[in-house]
């Protein structure tokens, strides 16, 4: 019995790398298997999901509002034609109306209102009150950047003078608060990296193709070694 | 636009007063039904772009064919050949999906664009380098306090920044409520 | 007579390393002590003291094989736990399609075979839409999907006919790799504890959300989820990962350094 997966990871995966050295046909061929592989499950998943929800119910007797959605989801095809294309935003329009209304509402509790909440200062241990501060002065330094950020003189620079001093603030902690994003992107990208293939790499038959590929890629080097290296003026 | 607005506002007051529940959850499945149909307006899109290629045979034509091989033989075989649908989806789509998603662009990134020209640039690499350590196993090997360190930054002012992100996000979209209703926004649909 | 390598192969040359780097530890283990996360005890609270006979709702909207849907699957076998032993009831749906080929192919590691379908556990399938489908599930899944994964419709199941709304579950768990603010909005803030499985890079965005009580706990790839493999007593895939990821980190880091040297060298020479 063939392990498919131990011949195929390696070889997909050295294809798709192919990439970093230079552009080559077999990174063309896996960019291209993709987009297909992907259009094909997309269409059947899809197109099962209308036959069950939509046209085996209106079969049934049940037109309502499986035939409403049926009839707007069609509407949106007649973009293909220029006549008919404004037709196609009606559907659009109630997709696109449905989508912000559903963030709208979702957006009040649980991104404002739930983040206005402030933990005492004074409460608790020295440094819990420190730690509450350290939150809420990020918290308004942050938004003292974004929002109330003015060019100095002026009536409004002169007025909200305070403000661009907490916005300074600000601007340090969000220097912080961007590093750990990228911190944590460099530790994402450890794992996403190439963990998982090399598991396939080291062991057999994955370590017979990495070889292969390595001695493809050294001719290569070699082969156009030239084209490397440039002398600077 | 007005479809837009009438639809927003309806599912809006439903969702906060309860009248008409019903009839707001049926709208929601019309929403889920145009977003099927949107998914296939992009297969239908794809495929008519690659049929065009290989008419006029511009350059790459053939990796075309490799499209079309692939969409076709993984849609036929779904439905006819069960082993060789799990065969495709275990030994090509997935290593293919994993392959595309490795994060060589954020080492380009970390390679070319993370150069300290001043001190807050060493502030920000100090972060990186903390938080990057916590989240592996030698973090805590090389040095106990990074992971003290490193979890006070993330539990404090990192959160406190991405808390007023978050407020503003939340607030920007209640604007686009309100821009909407007023008539002041007008780009969601590019051409209208 | 001076030759310089054009700067597109230096990047190529850091690639290059940065495969040979990573590929090393995973021959030569070096057997790193894995460390469990707070987080990680506070998921697996969560999830052992849900009452018995609660419903998890299960929502997969990305596939990552060897990193997200490896947590995924690592929360998913600590549900499995209490559903073999009738305590907990699973129903599974996914957002896009490359998470059904997840469930695909991790069938036998889960050992969703031996279940009782339909009782123990639904699946779903794909309720397309984003958030709007997280919307329309937790207001009505009914109205959002008539059939599951294999068309069965939903009335002829009797897990489902407890299964109407949000309101009827004991636990929602989202999987995903970016911004949690659609499932946040949708799942958060309605009185049921929400797990979310999100990439490392995403717990900056998380973290408000944990702090407002909104995100009940998360999980991300990789030494969290080694953490929590060793915490179930079943290690994976995550946790033959570990040592590398610290290797590459470490390397990562090297990078930084040698071209922060590199570009003030650079610098002064001019």
């Amino acid at each position: 019995m063939i392990d498919w997966e131990a011949f195929m990871f390696p070889i997909i995966t050295l294809m798709s790398w192919s990439i970093l050295y230079r552009h080559t046909p077999l990174w063309d061929i896996v960019e291209h298997a993709i987009v297909g592989l992907s259009l094909a499950l997309t269409l059947k998943f899809m197109l099962d999901f209308i036959r069950g929800n939509l046209i085996i119910p209106i079969s049934n007797g049940s037109l309502y509002p499986a035939i409403i959605g049926l009839t707007l989801g069609l509407i949106t095809w007649l973009r293909f034609s220029d006549k008919t294309r404004d037709f196609s935003y009606w559907s659009f329009a109630i997709m696109t109306g449905i989508g912000t209304a559903i963030c709208a509402i979702g957006a009040a509790g649980p991104q404002i209102l739930a983040q206005l909440r402030v933990a005492s200062w004074i409460a608790g241990t020295p440094m819990t009150n420190f730690n509450n501060f350290i939150m809420w002065l990020s918290t308004v330094g942050t938004i003292a950047y974004f929002i109330f950020t003015f060019k100095p003189g002026g009536i409004t620079g002169t007025f909200f003078k305070g403000l661009n001093g907490l916005a300074y603030v600000g601007r340090i902690f969000m220097m912080l608060a961007f590093g750990t994003t990228l911190g944590s992107l460099i530790a994402e990208m450890a794992i996403m990296g190439i963990t998982g293939y090399a598991y396939y790499y080291v062991r057999p038959p994955g370590s017979y193709i990495l070889a292969i590929g390595i001695i493809l890629l050294v001719y290569d080097v070699y082969r156009r070694r030239e084209t490397f290296v440039y002398r600077p003026e | 636009m007005s479809l837009y607005i009438i639809v927003m506002v309806f599912l809006i007051f439903s969702a906060y007063t309860g009248v008409a529940s019903n009839f707001a959850a049926d709208v929601r499945s019309w929403g889920i039904a145009i977003a099927t149909f949107a998914a296939l307006i992009g297969v239908i899109n794809i495929s008519y772009l690659h049929i065009l290629k290989l008419y006029h045979r511009r350059k790459g034509w053939q990796y075309s064919i490799v499209m079309f091989t692939c969409f076709i033989v993984y849609f036929v075989v779904a439905y006819v050949y069960q082993p060789g649908y799990n065969w495709i989806i275990s030994n090509l789509s997935i290593p293919l999906g994993a392959a595309f998603l490795s994060g060589f662009n954020t080492l380009g990134v970390i390679f070319r664009g993370s150069r300290a020209r001043s001190i807050w640039s060493v502030l920000i690499l100090f972060s990186v380098i903390m938080t990057a350590l916590l989240s592996v196993s030698i973090g805590p090997v090389i040095w106990p306090g990074i992971v003290d360190i490193a979890r006070w930054i993330n539990d404090y002012p990192t959160t406190g920044v991405f808390r007023a992100v978050t407020i503003g996000i939340g607030i920007g979209l209640l604007m686009l409520v309100v821009r909407a209703i007023l008539g002041m926004e007008k780009s969601y649909l590019g051409e209208l | 007579m001076v030759w310089k390598l054009k700067p597109e192969y230096e990047d190529s040359i850091v690639m290059l390393l940065f495969i040979v780097v990573a590929s090393v530890p995973m021959a030569i283990p070096l057997g790193i002590p894995v460390e469990i996360n707070p987080m990680t005890l506070k998921l697996y609270d969560t999830i052992e003291n849900l009452p018995d006979g609660g419903i998890v709702l299960y929502d997969l909207t990305i596939l990552n094989w060897f990193t997200n849907f490896q947590s995924d699957i690592t929360i998913m076998k600590q549900i499995l736990r209490r559903v073999k032993a009738n305590e907990l009831y699973l129903v599974i749906m996914t957002e896009g399609t490359g998470p059904i080929m997840g469930i695909d192919k991790a069938w036998n590691t889960l050992k969703l075979g031996e279940l009782e379908y339909g009782v123990q556990w639904v699946y779903l399938g794909l309720v397309p839409g984003a958030e709007n489908a997280e919307a329309a599930v937790a207001a009505d899944v009914w109205s959002a999907k008539e059939t599951d994964h294999y068309g069965t419709p939903l009335s002829e199941l009797p897990l489902m006919q407890r299964f109407h709304s949000i309101n009827d579950l004991a636990l929602v768990c989202t999987g995903m790799n970016t911004s949690p603010d659609p499932p946040c909005r949708q799942f958060g803030g309605k009185g049921i504890p929400l797990i979310l499985q999100n990439g490392i890079s995403t717990i900056p965005l998380m973290m408000p959300y944990v702090e407002a009580g909104i995100i009940t706990a998360y999980m991300t790839p990789g030494l969290q989820t080694a953490g929590y493999e060793k915490l179930l007593g079943e290690l994976g895939l995550a946790t033959s990962f570990a040592d590398a990821q610290s290797v590459t980190v470490l390397y990562a880091i090297l990078v930084m350094v040698a071209s922060n040297v590199m570009y003030h060298m650079r610098r002064r020479k001019r």
